[in-house]
């Protein structure tokens, strides 16, 4: 397969080379939003497909992690998936990242993967080193949905579950442009799209009017992905921060807005989301960035030991100039109900 | 029911209650150094193992895992055939409590993480935090060896042991305001080192050929089945077990080609120091990540900042040293450690 090559906003271009020809593009690219013609720089290159590391010079944490400066490789494993990577250019924030990244052909008979071989790729790699990236260029990847109108964001924090992606397609079907479903870019000049499900959303919006993935819907959308048919939905590049919704689960009778948040705490709530939203467990606990964490432990340098810090300053700033709103929200309830939202 | 009580130090009581069944093993030996006789005065941290009935409907939901209520977290736990429900209540307060309900399957995983992450975050009420190494005590001035898995940690302390120093800890020792508090539990021996000839043989003959048929189902299966040994402290260590020192070194042991001392600035331990407690309080900070999310301002909140605090009130005026080992540990290096370490 020919590379692929994705721009973000001009603030980080991928280039992914050795994609398998046998997968299905909707399931595997999360990215596809981002694509563009071949011939630009990449910022970072992945390549996948079998490598042999140089592991010369190096440090060894966890008999897991080998590093020097700029270098890491490791190997990592989950739901039967087993992969090994290794990272170049760590130790320059403006240089090219190179990566390989490769994952026997055996994987391939594991359930999912043989669905979704890639999805790990960007889970545990591809997303991660966007996040550190574009923190390098002073902007966050930050877990929340995210959608425009008239160039003002609404945005909707929330836990897997809240009702983030209800709340997106309601606003759609009333006429709002979608920045993200469930990350989006927040920097300095406001928020930048980053759409990660289009195609999921393309087919809610053109064949259900609910957001229940029921048995049905489920093949439903597994055949629109599959047909590789397009409905597109309409979408924004950027926004000014117009509006921050954070919704919490409660079996309480109806939606309400709590009281008593100041911008210090929802600064710190929506931090601790973003945190958890890269907690992993498959027998022990780690984070899908531990990673960048064993690189910061053996080389110094790399300030990703300041991240959560850096975000959670970052956030504070924002609550407190952005009009917000902290909402429970029974869980049984028709969460198409997008009145209760605060918006712009 | 039976009731157990441990003090560890002056800084926390502790009361495991359970009803007897399979495989606690490791949970009960775990503070076994640590047993008081039973007392009638509750404990700061109260560890009932058994089933409770789900937090009431007033709790924040969180994405299907956490239940949230103030000063209360429920997480319900799975992983293969193991299912495992935890409850801590009362976070901010001077006596929490912490419930497990695991299925027969869970009960081999309970100790491995849950009990030590609340022991961690009530040391660290009081100002005392523990950090992942070694520690050895000789005339009241104490040596840690921090460290990831694999750096030295266990071998070092245990040839200052065979050299007349006194143990405080194997894998985690406490550190409180101007001192090093042990942490004395069960050896857990790997299949990968060969422990035998680390500790001069003090194995039982039914010992040894447990480790060595551990060893060999772990080379037959290629790592997949590795299973601990766990051997009495004061087998290994003899009487040269400690208490207490004043922090006299603190030294970061990493892995690397050749070995070298360095001197180490407060910021890189302190940051260096708390990426390895990072990766051992995944668990810890999940939890707290979870509280913060949906009741920010407590003191949940502030645990990142908290510990990084007392981490560096405990450091600052220590010497800071970073010791590369090679993989092969001889009696020079050994010679070169204790050189770099012991002046005055």
């Amino acid at each position: 397969m020919k590379p692929v090559d994705y721009d973000i906003h001009g603030l980080v271009r991928l280039k992914v080379e050795g994609h398998s020809r046998f997968t299905v593009d909707a399931f595997n690219r999360p990215l596809s939003h981002f694509q563009v013609g071949p011939g630009t720089t990449p910022d970072i290159r992945v390549s996948i497909g079998a490598f042999r590391p140089d592991l010369a010079d190096c440090a060894n944490v966890d008999h897991k992690y080998y590093s020097r400066p700029g270098y890491l490789y490791f190997r990592d494993s989950d739901k039967g998936l087993a992969w090994e990577v290794e990272i170049r250019g760590l130790d320059d924030p403006g240089g090219l990242l190179e990566v390989r990244w490769n994952a026997g052909a055996g994987n391939r008979l594991h359930f999912p993967w043989i669905l979704f071989p890639q999805m790990v790729l960007h889970l545990y790699l591809i997303i991660p080193l966007l996040e550190l990236r574009l923190w390098q260029k002073g902007h966050f990847l930050f877990h929340a949905a995210a959608v425009e109108r008239e160039g003002k964001a609404c945005l909707i924090a929330g836990r897997g579950g809240a009702g983030k992606t209800t709340f997106v397609m309601d606003l759609l079907r009333k006429g709002w442009r979608l920045l993200g479903d469930d990350l989006v870019i927040l920097g300095p000049g406001g928020a930048l799209a980053f759409p990660t499900i289009e195609g999921q959303l393309e087919y809610f919006a053109a064949h259900r009017t609910t957001e229940e993935l029921s048995l049905g819907a489920k093949l439903g959308l597994f055949s629109f992905l599959a047909s590789g048919r397009r409905a597109p939905i309409p979408t924004a590049v950027s926004a000014a921060p117009g509006s921050l919704n954070l919704v919490l689960s409660r079996e309480t009778a109806a939606p309400a807005a709590l009281a008593g948040w100041d911008a210090d705490m929802l600064a710190s709530s929506l931090a601790a989301n973003h945190l958890m939203e890269r907690a992993r467990y498959v027998g022990y606990r780690f984070s899908t960035t531990a990673f960048l964490d064993a690189y910061a432990y053996m080389q110094s340098g790399s300030g990703w030991g300041g991240y959560a810090a850096d975000l959670a300053g970052f956030l504070r700033g924002l609550a407190g100039t952005v009009p917000f709103r902290v909402l429970e929200v029974p869980r049984a309830w028709d969460k198409r109900n997008t009145g209760v939202l605060l918006l712009p | 029911m039976t009731t157990l009580d441990y003090r560890l130090h002056d800084l926390l009581t502790l009361r495991l209650t359970h009803g007897g069944g399979p495989l606690l093993g490791h949970l009960l030996s775990r503070y076994a150094h640590y047993q008081v006789p039973a007392s009638s005065a509750e404990a700061e941290l109260s560890v009932e193992l058994g089933s409770f009935a789900a937090a009431g409907p007033g709790c924040f939901r969180l994405d299907g895992f956490y239940r949230a209520g103030p000063d209360y977290l429920e997480c319900a736990h799975s992983y293969k055939l193991a299912r495992w429900r935890v409850a801590v209540e009362g976070w901010g307060a001077p006596r929490t409590r912490l419930r497990i309900d695991p299925n027969p399957a869970a009960r081999m995983v309970i100790p491995g993480e849950t009990v030590p992450s609340l022991v961690r975050w009530k040391l660290l009420r009081k100002g005392a935090v523990l950090v992942h190494g070694s520690a050895v005590e000789k005339d009241g001035r104490a040596i840690v060896f921090a460290g990831r898995s694999g750096a030295g940690k266990t071998i070092t302390a245990a040839r200052f042991v065979q050299a007349g120093y006194r143990f405080l800890s194997d894998d985690s020792c406490i550190l409180a305001p101007g001192r090093v508090l042990s942490l004395i539990q069960p050896f857990t021996v790997r299949f990968t080192y060969d422990a035998g000839g680390l500790f001069g043989n003090p194995f039982t003959a039914s010992q040894k050929a447990a480790i060595l048929a551990k060893r060999g189902l772990a080379l037959a299966t290629a790592g997949r089945i590795n299973l601990l040994t766990s051997l009495p402290p004061a087998q290994v260590m003899g009487a040269s077990l400690g208490s207490e020192g004043r922090l006299h070194r603190f030294v970061i042991l990493q892995g690397g080609d050749a070995f070298k001392v360095e001197g180490l600035s407060l910021d890189r331990a302190v940051e260096q120091t708390l990426l390895n407690i990072g990766f051992e309080s995944r668990e810890l900070t999940d939890y707290l990540d979870a509280m913060t999310h949906a009741f920010p301002g407590g003191p949940w909140s502030r645990f990142r900042a908290d510990q990084q605090a007392a981490l560096r009130a405990c450091l600052a005026g220590v010497p800071l040293l970073r010791i590369t080992v090679p993989g092969r540990y001889t009696e020079e290096i050994f010679g070169g450690i204790r050189a770099a370490v012991e002046g005055a």
